[in-house]
């Protein structure tokens, strides 16, 4: 890792010591920076899991050196190389989509900047006990009391900040979802339909079987027996096609794999729920004809 | 075995009611072999259904053996009906899409009996009737009075005290309702109560008894 010929790059950020308290980040070892952690004091460092699994698989990362130098726009290097220790190691964040897994990154102290904050932008974070969206006026004045001509740009709430990051997947989401919601309740229909016009079909053998002895709930265990078969058959073989179109959804999932057994098991179980409601109606109603009616009407 | 008394039917027609069965009172013992007879449209398949228990509603009184019909809920008259009553109809209705076999056995099915017990009753009854060779066959493919044969096969294969026929005779030749009047003479003389609606004075020859309605009621 510090070898010059080989060097290592990854996502830096310079925070100050309240940024992982701010952000709630997990500690999974050593320590967050300090306000002593400056100019004065060793150069130190904070990584996060990714990095240490990735550069120190099995090891214990607190007291390693590196050697950074950090790189601004066009890979220009703000600063000269200097060692700093890893003091402490912390959960990943996520800074990327969310189908896309953490990477390494490492956290500087503002306060051990040799570059004099030759910065894009610096981000503010600031934790409310009350409504977010309330404090930006304080924020904004409390910035300006410290220096007044500091720009102010693109105040927003985690909430919002999340969900814009998130807004096309969760529009694909519910898109998605409203279809397959509109293709099960068309699945309910048509069994319904289709059980209903079989049944119409066969009042004379619900008669038949009336006279020689079936009662109300001999018929409809019957016609549901018949009906959830069907469905079950439908069934299996729509998962065998999910199986297969699954694939072509893996970019819209997160967190789950195309072919999650539970899920799968889950679709089966919710549409053969749907089939056996759907089936259920049409033979309580067909159930209860009259066989004399049913007989004579041939 | 059966009681009626004072038994009306009717249906709602327009403001009023149409009555089909009007002041039933009939009683016909165990063993017996009733004919009823009469004009169409006097409601003799109505009290066929009545008696059966196809049909539940009506007002009066009825008692089946020790049991006090009218007062019965339906499914306990289904009950009743599955343990006691085995149909014979004019147009045989046995089902098109199982096999002689199959039909037999559909009465069965619904009597919380063993599979295996179920094909041997049907096995007996296969060969009691003379229908062995025909046992695979679907009703399209047997003539009329074969069907009826079979339908009376299946009216008796839970061993039925009461058998109730709709005109069993009246889809068949004189020589095939013969066949099937000869039949229901020997069950009855086995000790099987026989009700039958014929328009048959041939037919109802072999009863012992005829009961005649006109316009719903009892005439005779």
């Amino acid at each position: 890792m510090n070898d010059p010929a080989n060097p290592v790059t990854v996502e830096a950020c310079f925070t100050s010591p309240e940024f992982f308290t701010t952000l709630r980040t997990p500690l999974e070892r050593g320590r967050f920076f300090t306000t002593h952690d400056d100019r004065h004091a060793p150069a130190v460092l904070i990584v996060n899991q990714a990095f240490a699994r990735k550069y120190w698989p099995g090891e214990d990362p607190l007291g390693k050196q590196v050697a950074v130098s950090v790189l601004g726009t066009g890979r220009r290097m703000l600063g000269t190389i200097g060692f700093r220790n890893v003091v402490g190691v912390v959960g990943n964040m996520k800074q990327e989509p969310l189908d896309v897994p953490s990477s390494p990154v490492v956290y500087l102290s503002f306060h051990q900047d040799e570059t004099n904050h030759v910065y894009a932008g610096l981000n503010l974070f600031v934790r409310t006990t009350a409504d977010p969206r309330l404090a930006s006026g304080t924020v904004r004045d409390r910035i300006h009391s410290l220096n007044p001509d500091q720009p102010l740009e693109d105040m927003r709430t985690m909430d919002e900040v999340l969900g814009a990051t998130l807004a096309r997947r969760r529009l694909s989401l519910v898109l998605m979802g409203s279809f397959a919601g509109l293709a099960l309740v068309l699945c309910a229909i048509g069994v319904y339909g289709t059980i209903a016009y079989s049944l119409s079909q066969r009042t004379r053998e619900f008669g038949i079987r009336s006279a020689v002895g079936a009662a109300r709930g001999d018929l409809v265990k019957m016609v549901m027996r018949e009906g959830l078969w069907l469905s079950g058959m439908g069934v299996i073989i729509g998962l065998g096609f999910s199986l297969v179109v699954a694939r072509a959804m893996e970019g819209l999932l997160f967190g789950i794999a195309a072919t999650d057994p539970w899920t799968f098991v889950a679709a089966a179980a919710t549409l053969m729920s749907v089939a056996a409601a759907a089936c259920f109606t049409p033979a309580w109603k067909g159930s209860s004809v009259d066989p004399a009616l049913a007989m004579r009407a041939e | 075995m059966i009681q009626l008394k004072n038994l009306d039917k009717s249906i709602s027609q327009g403001n009023g009611r149409l009555f089909i069965l009007r002041q039933i009172s009939v009683d016909i013992a165990a063993g017996e072999f009733v004919s009823i007879m009469g004009p169409s449209g006097a409601g003799k398949s109505t009290l066929l259904a009545v008696l059966g228990m196809l049909d539940g509603d009506w007002t009066g009184e009825y008692r089946f053996l020790d049991h006090v019909v009218h007062k019965m809920k339906p499914k306990d008259r289904v009950a009743l009906n599955k343990q006691h009553i085995g149909f014979v109809f004019q147009q045989y209705h046995l089902l098109d899409d199982l096999t002689v076999a199959e039909n037999l056995d559909v009465p069965l099915s619904y009597r919380n009996i063993k599979k295996s017990e179920r094909d041997s009753l049907v096995a007996d009854t296969l060969d009691r009737f003379g229908i062995v060779a025909k046992k695979g066959l679907f009703p399209r493919q047997l003539s009329g009075g074969q069907q009826q044969l079979v339908a009376v096969a299946r009216a008796l294969i839970h061993k039925p005290s009461l058998i109730l026929a709709d005109e069993p005779t009246g889809n068949l030749h004189s020589s095939q309702g013969k066949e099937i009047m000869e039949l229901f003479t020997e069950l009855n003389r086995g000790g099987t109560t026989i009700v039958q609606v014929t328009h048959s004075e041939t037919n109802a020859g072999y009863g012992k008894r005829v009961i005649e309605l006109r316009d719903g009621w009892v005439v005779n």
